[in-house]
């Protein structure tokens, strides 16, 4: 009897160890694996899940130092941190959990209402410093962004800037909230966030891809039916021979539930 | 009635005053304690930030080899067996490094602690130049010599046991003392992908110098990485000399060793020379991820009738005898190496094939070597190696490798000893921790 309940002691210690999880990185990514998270511990109330964010190359880095279990990207995994992975005998798993419209936000005093691909490209590479040069007052042009470990500073750089490098002069954020704040208080800045972050505290602007042929608004419809062009995937990356523990609850986010709190959420869903 | 009201009026007051003065202490108690921690935090936080500028990393590899009866090994002392196969146990690295960053640059030291005692690997320092400058990069006192790629790859990354014979005969320990310039675009500059590394040291390894000759080294390398692969590209330029510690120099016309005596022959510096070539890529794919790394090195190496070796010497060698030993012999050589690494189905597994070659001198070949009247002698012929490896990279900190490393000879009717291929395979087996 002693033996039956020891061992049973003992399983219950392990369930629980196993099933205790860290998720960390991208910001973009938080809210939504926050409440992810939230909904998988209530039906699963052993479960025990720890959210961080930091950016995705922190989330990397912590996948590779064994300190999360999950890293979440707003980026795919790079050629050099997959090289590290691989040296330390870990090879990632990837899987999109999600997609995410990226928006270009203004003041919402600004009377300007869309941006060319092209022109964003000169106002954050610091060509176009003025609003009057885009249509709008006279009133100097002040660009937000994220820091450079986020993802999003990454997709942004490569999808609208075409890898051009930002203005030096770009005031660096290190939260989408921080760039929500910043952009809602001053009349002449810019920014980006993901569509799930947006308020009334700020304003959306259309984009277009097309030199100005058309101009598409940052929706949920319209990234759905692909005509927003700034649509990047989310991904959760986990190392593949530990996967076990992070199944159920990756199982859960790709579940008809968990994609339903994708969209509820504001982001796209992944299936 | 009155009385009982006024009486309980009282106590109800008396009450609130004391629980108003109770809420007020025991607020200003978490005032004081969240003012209290809050120093705490800044406290440790300096501390942390203070630590954290102090980076030590290192590893041990401890392993066995054995070798075949006329093998070398790199742990152990030689064969006392002369017959058979040998083994030893030893410490190959026992590295231990110091990094000190600050305000930009770096101070690192590097000891290397194993059963033969203890000795230093690294000593330098290094800055990065603010602002519009920061392009450039200065270090200054003993480091990886700026030539090809596997000099700087380190011992503790790399999937074989050993660097090629090439660059252990020409540039032993790796290091040398002296000041190099970096110079880099910084990260997201179109110029990025490129790098040049140029030095000057004292070419004669990690030991002090002993003369007023510098060498020269230069290395210029560009590298691309892309989502699922990467390239790189160098090439490398080494212009030094020897010190000729005797009137006799002997230099190769045809196929042998033709000596020049003259009186101003010692003092002077015999012709150090190399150029090389270095390429790398490696890609992601279904099976794993696969790497390719080459080097070709060729050029002129002094060195003396028993070895090709470069210098590594606390002093001047020589006698005031002008002892033949210390005759400088100089040679034209040729080597490299072509590494194939692939790991094994995303597993913790790789697969590891190297060949490297090393021919001292190109002048001559077979039984040229050690003829009548040549001066050639074993030190003359060429060597190629062949390796056959496997890496268990177990986590992030340990990784076991296996290799076994076939040692062909150049064969000489003329070089005793070396007229059919010597028995001088080895069989490594490592354990490395690294932190």
């Amino acid at each position: 009897m002693k033996k039956f309940l020891f061992t049973v002691a003992i399983a219950c210690a392990f369930a629980q160890f196993s099933s205790a999880q860290r998720v960390k990185g991208s910001d973009t990514c938080l809210p939504l694996t926050q409440k992810e998270a939230e909904a998988f511990m209530k039906e699963n109330p052993s479960a025990k899940i720890t959210v961080t964010g930091g950016g995705s190359g922190v989330g990397i880095s912590a996948l590779l130092e064994g300190t999360t279990d999950i890293a979440m990207s707003s980026r795919k995994i790079k050629f050099d941190e997959k090289v590290k992975l691989q040296e330390a005998g870990k090879a990632p798993q990837e899987t999109i959990v999600a997609y995410d419209a990226l928006s270009v936000i203004v003041n919402p005093d600004n009377p300007v209402q869309q941006l060319t691909r092209e022109q964003l490209e000169g106002i954050f590479t610091g060509k176009i410093t003025n609003w009057k040069e885009v249509g709008g007052p006279d009133m100097k042009i002040i660009a937000y962004s994220r820091e450079t470990s986020s993802g999003t500073y990454e997709f942004f750089k490569e999808s609208v800037l075409k890898n051009k490098n930002y203005v030096n002069s770009i005031l660096s954020m290190p939260a989408t909230g921080a760039i929500i704040q910043s952009v809602g208080q001053t009349k002449g800045a810019i920014g980006y966030v993901g569509l799930a972050y947006l308020n009334s505290q700020v304003k959306p602007l259309k984009v277009s891809y097309d030199a100005g042929k058309t101009f598409v608004a940052p929706s949920m419809e319209n990234a759905k039916n692909k005509t927003y062009p700034v649509v990047r995937p989310l991904f959760y990356y986990v190392v593949k021979s530990e996967s076990t523990a992070a199944k159920p609850f990756m199982d859960f986010i790709m579940s008809d539930k968990g994609q339903k709190i994708v969209q509820e959420l504001g982001y796209i869903p992944a299936k | 009635m009155k009385k009982y009201f006024f009486a309980v009026g009282l106590l109800v007051s008396v009450m609130g005053y004391a629980q108003a003065q109770d809420v007020n202490a025991s607020a200003d108690s978490v005032k004081a304690e969240i003012a209290s921690l809050q120093e705490r935090t800044e406290q440790l936080e300096s501390t942390v930030n203070k630590m954290g500028k102090l980076k030590i990393t290192g590893y041990i590899q401890a392993q066995m080899e054995m070798g075949q009866k006329d093998a070398s090994l790199k742990v152990g002392g030689s064969n006392e067996n002369k017959d058979d196969w040998f083994t030893r146990f030893g410490i190959r690295r026992g590295r231990l490094k110091f990094v000190y960053s600050n305000f930009g640059g770096n101070i690192v030291f590097q000891l290397d602690v194993t059963e033969k005692g203890v000795g230093f690997k690294d000593a330098y320092l290094d800055y990065t130049l603010p602002k519009k400058l920061n392009f450039v990069t200065l270090k200054a006192g003993v480091f990886d010599r700026p030539f090809g790629d596997e000099i700087k790859y380190s011992s503790s990354k790399r999937e074989m046991p050993e660097r090629s014979l090439v660059f252990q005969t020409l540039f032993p320990e790796e290091r040398d003392l002296g000041a190099e310039i970096k110079l880099q675009a910084p990260k997201g500059h179109m110029l990025n992908f490129l790098k040049l590394e140029a030095a000057l040291v004292a070419g004669n390894g990690i030991k002090m110098e002993t003369d007023n000759r510098k060498d020269l080294i230069m290395h210029l390398h560009g590298s691309k990485k892309y989502d699922n692969w990467s390239w790189g590209l160098g090439t490398s330029f080494y212009n030094g000399g020897v010190y000729q510690s005797t009137d006799t120099v002997y230099k190769m016309e045809g196929d042998k060793f033709v000596a020049n005596i003259a009186e101003g022959n010692k003092g002077k510096n015999a012709k150090r020379q190399y150029f090389g070539f270095d390429g790398q890529v490696s890609f992601d794919n279904p099976l794993g991820f696969t790497q390719f790394r080459a080097e070709y090195v060729w050029g002129t190496q002094p060195g003396s009738s028993s070895s090709s070796k470069s210098p590594n010497y606390s002093y001047l060698p020589g006698s005031s005898k002008g002892d033949a030993a210390f005759n400088t012999y100089i040679r034209p050589f040729r080597g490299g190496y072509l590494t194939y690494v692939q790991n094994i189905g995303k597993s913790k597994f790789d697969f590891v094939g190297k060949y490297n070659f090393y021919d001292p001198n190109t002048k001559v070949k077979g039984d040229e070597v050690g003829a009548a009247g040549s001066n050639t002698n074993k030190t003359d012929l060429a060597t190629q190696i062949v390796e056959l490896g496997l890496l268990y990279r177990v986590n992030t900190n340990i990784s076991v490798m296996a290799n076994y490393a076939f040692y062909m000879n150049e064969t000489s009717a003329n070089v005793k000893g070396y007229e059919k291929q010597r028995k001088d395979d080895t069989f490594t087996l490592r354990a490395q921790y690294k932190f």
